[in-house]
């Protein structure tokens, strides 16, 4: 999928969200997310990649509930997706997620549509959409617990697709799943959004399975973006140190790769690192780190290489190499 | 041989309903400093069979028969005394979550101190200086305070850390960590598959691991062991197991990894359904009905074990071993 600059379905300006819950007294002074910005145009799938305190999780969340941001704005076609009324918002931007309720599928289904202000579905409409996630209409007046891991989750993508939705956002489909179980549904959101042309916005901590699904992909670090690309080139040839680090610490399943792998460890972790005054975030833990610039200089998304493929990092360059 | 595992069988028993048969006649071994990984999905008994070794099974409920022999000593015949006499010493656990593993009302140093103490019989002082040289061993950054540390004052990877530090504090021949990267971010997981690595490189301790990752055991474990329902399906060395996979569930399990090395596939799902569809292993095999390379007969004989080639297979129809 070729990105056109005059279609961005999604359009993210600087956005910020504080962080919310026990997280608070803490970290008072850094935002979970810090001026995030970023545009998904239609049709294509952009992937969101970052560990626990990157921010990733509070992108989902800002976007399908307007009221957790603090300052910037959240376009869907143009208009703030805080404008939108409660139904419509529900209706054009749905979520992907786990859900424990405990109801027939067709209920589920039914209130969902309800909720979203859409007329009553009949029996033909449900079918429809249960097969679309690949299950027998049967399924349709069995209790959510009932059915097995895989049904469900598969339950979860109809819920997320019945009211037709602009935009899908996932976050974290498949954790807690296992391997076999998340493989299918991986294919199966493949499938759906080639099928229905969706636009989708991928959350998730396993970079395996962003690249596996997504066109673009943004790598958050500490609440902002520090590396955007095109998902092939961004795996080819990563630029930023975290997003290398990120890279070479997810195993691969093949003893002769491992055996050969330069791992780069990180000490330290995210949430602790003290707060930088103005320079770069990952600085505290970078192996790369300069003492000229690093400390104080906020490194700014940049292009570095081909088009699209955009780096907040002052020294990507020579650390290419 | 410092583990022998014989027909081991650990079973659920709950009033009104069927035993549920978790472990079903599982046997391997462990020699000095090894690692060994049993891999398998929810519902193939990794953890059951790691818990059964620990002997932390409740009793009741739960029946145990076989036999776990640590130095040729049955632990499943020792007294609960002997055994909490044992465990620590001889053989330690890493839990999959620290944040329940460790006590969360005492600091670090008393639960460091009181082990090393214990297990190594030192003194106060002593066992101070060799609880603050362990949690620098494994990256704590200010050791002395951290002796002071409550669990909850850690972030999640330091508290991985000092869970793995107050295990090996004891100088245990066998470690059993069960899923130790569980719900860990991947620059986490590194850095404590790195550790576990250095510290049976350093001690000689063997690591009995578990985990439902390939990708984790690919570059951990020498032996690797691949469950099913309670089973072991295939066994071999790893390159071998990677190389050329012959079981058709080990083989499903390899391709449904998204992988970052080569090119992405254009599909993951080779194998249906989930773990808990599976056949009593009694007259059939446990995996047949999400096999793709299924005959008559695996539904109707149970499959005969194969040693041959270095090599422990459990299928009727193998894949060829060219095919890959």
């Amino acid at each position: 999928m070729t990105p056109q600059p005059d279609a961005a379905l999604l359009d993210v300006r600087d956005l910020v969200v504080p962080v919310v819950g026990r997280r608070r007294r803490r970290r008072a002074r850094t935002p979970a997310l810090n001026g995030v910005s970023l545009q998904v145009y239609r049709g294509e799938t952009y992937g969101v990649v970052g560990e626990s305190g990157s921010g990733a999780a509070d992108l989902a969340r800002a976007i399908t509930t307007p009221a957790t941001r603090t300052a910037g704005q959240v376009l869907l076609d143009g208009v703030d997706v805080g404008d939108l009324d409660a139904p419509q918002r529900r209706r054009r931007i749905r979520m992907l997620r786990p859900g424990h309720d405990h109801a027939t599928v067709a209920g589920l289904l039914v209130d969902e549509m309800r909720s979203a202000g859409l007329p009553e579905p009949d029996e033909g409409e449900l079918r429809e959409l249960v097969a679309v996630v690949e299950l027998s209409a049967g399924v349709l007046r069995r209790s959510t617990q009932e059915l097995t891991d895989g049904e469900r989750r598969r339950v979860d993508v109809a819920r997320a697709l019945c009211t037709g939705p602009d935009l899908l956002v996932a976050d974290d489909p498949v954790a807690g799943l296992d391997v076999t179980v998340a493989a299918q549904l991986l294919d199966l959101l493949g499938r759906v959004k080639v099928g229905r042309g969706l636009t989708c916005l991928l959350v998730a901590r396993d970079l395996g399975v962003v690249r596996h699904l997504s066109d673009r992909v943004a790598v958050f670090y500490r609440g902002r973006i520090v590396e955007e690309s095109p998902a092939r080139a961004l795996y080819r040839g990563p630029l930023h140190p975290y997003t290398r680090a990120l890279l070479s610490a997810v195993p691969v399943p093949d003893p002769e790769v491992e055996d050969r792998r330069e791992r780069i460890l990180l000490t330290g972790d995210p949430p602790l690192a003290a707060d930088p005054a103005g320079g770069c975030a990952f600085q505290p833990r970078c192996p790369w780190r300069r003492p000229e610039r690093c400390a104080d200089e906020q490194p700014l998304l940049r292009t570095v290489g081909v088009a699209g493929h955009l780096v907040a990092c002052h020294y990507s360059e020579e650390i290419g190499r | 041989m410092l583990l022998e595992v014989r027909d081991l069988r650990v079973v659920f028993r709950r009033r009104g309903q069927p035993d549920t048969v978790a472990v079903d006649g599982v046997s391997f071994d462990v020699t000095a400093g090894q690692v060994v990984g049993l891999v398998g999905e929810s519902g193939s008994g990794r953890s059951a069979l790691a818990m059964a070794v620990m002997r932390r099974l409740p009793r009741r409920g739960v029946h145990v028969e076989g036999r776990v022999l640590l130095d040729g000593v049955d632990l499943l015949t020792l007294s609960e005394a002997e055994m909490r006499e044992r465990r620590g010493r001889d053989l330690s656990m890493v839990l999959q979550s620290p944040r329940s593993a460790l006590n969360p009302v005492i600091p670090l140093g008393p639960q460091l101190t009181g082990a090393l103490r214990r297990h190594r019989g030192m003194a106060k002082a002593p066992a101070r200086e060799a609880a603050v040289e362990l949690l620098d061993r494994v990256g704590i950054a200010d050791p002395r305070g951290g002796l002071a540390a409550y669990p909850h004052q850690l972030s999640g990877s330091a508290r991985s850390r000092a869970l793995i530090a107050v295990a090996a504090a004891g100088r245990p021949r066998l470690l059993v960590a069960d899923e130790p990267t569980a719900a860990l971010d991947v620059t986490t997981q590194a850095q404590i598959l790195t550790l576990l690595r250095e510290l049976v490189r350093e001690t000689g301790a063997a690591l009995l691991m578990t985990t439902h990752d390939l990708g984790v055991v690919a570059g951990t474990c020498e032996t690797v062991n691949v469950l099913y329902g309670g089973r072991i399906v295939e066994r071999a060395q790893r390159h071998r197991l990677f190389g050329t996979p012959r079981h058709p569930y080990t083989h499903g399990l390899l391709g449904a990894i998204p992988r970052l090395d080569g090119p992405p596939a254009p599909a993951l799902a080779t194998i249906s359904g989930s773990g808990h569809d599976r056949l009593p292993w009694a007259d059939a095999c446990a995996f047949a009905p999400r096999c793709s390379r299924a005959l008559p007969v695996c539904t109707e004989v149970s499959p005969p074990v194969d040693t041959s080639g270095g090599r422990l297979l459990r299928c009727h129809n193998p894949v060829p071993a060219s095919a890959e």
